[in-house]
């Protein structure tokens, strides 16, 4: 039987609904962020 | 009661940066109480420890446009820092994997010296070129800010504060946030980004209201 990846267990630890409720701010979208390490 | 904002960023994240002082205005601007954790986010973890390469032909090979379009590129950045009170030196920036930088700062933060040591590292790499993976610019930078140079050489020559590195690493995905900086406020409303001071000091006072 094939071994569950660690991640995926680390994954679980937390229950979903303990994962924050977001704030969508006004202009949000336009708020810059850095990815995948590209920051333009 | 003291709201608590968690900060995810990178030390060589131009946006988080210019975040972290705008986020910086708001709280001069508010008026109660507010406790700032910075947490430890990679960039781009793939990069070979000890790999080092000028910003500008890292990001030129990462969009495959030419060097001169990215200096372009990052002209619009640098002058919204400006804005800030930020000079960057982009142009002569080195990338380098940030894990030693990000076990330095966790060593800073628990002599409770995580903010001005984040500080110290981002203005190291953004503003002055510094190479912060180099053991001895990590320890001048630690030890500048306040953190026994013996302990700072102590966790960059070992592995000491990986675990923790990880842990922030594996909240921030569980979060599912995929882009730095991130900004979680009481446990519970994230916002994402560089966003104005007016939009920090709002939701601040939108946090404080319903506390």
């Amino acid at each position: 039987m094939p071994e569950t990846p660690a991640e995926q267990i680390a994954d679980e630890e937390i229950p979903a609904e303990e994962l924050p409720q977001l704030i969508i701010l006004d202009g949000a979208e336009d708020a810059p962020v850095c990815e995948n390490g590209v920051c333009l | 009661m003291s709201i608590r904002i968690d900060v995810w960023s990178d030390v060589v994240c131009p946006w988080c940066y210019i975040g972290k002082r705008r986020l910086e205005t708001a709280l001069g601007r508010f008026e109660h109480d507010v406790t700032v954790t910075w947490h430890s986010f990679q960039l781009d973890p793939t990069i070979p420890q000890g790999s080092r390469e000028p910003v500008h032909e890292m990001l030129a090979k990462k969009i495959g446009a030419p060097a001169s379009q990215v200096r372009a590129m990052t002209h619009q950045v640098t002058q919204l820092a400006e804005a800030e009170g930020l000079t960057y030196d982009l142009g002569n920036a080195i990338s380098v994997n940030t894990r030693d930088a990000h076990r330095v700062a966790h060593l800073a933060g628990e002599h409770g010296l995580g903010t001005e040591m984040h500080e110290a590292l981002l203005k190291a790499h953004l503003s002055e070129a510094a190479v912060v993976d180099d053991p001895d610019t990590l320890v001048r930078l630690a030890a500048g800010v306040g953190v026994p140079a013996e302990e700072a050489a102590d966790v960059v020559r070992g592995t000491k504060y990986g675990a923790e590195v990880d842990a922030d690493i594996q909240r921030a995905r569980q979060l599912g946030i995929s882009g730095v900086p991130f900004f979680l406020i009481n446990q519970k409303y994230g916002i994402s980004g560089a966003q104005s001071a007016d939009a920090f000091l709002g939701a601040l006072n939108k946090v404080h209201a319903e506390s």
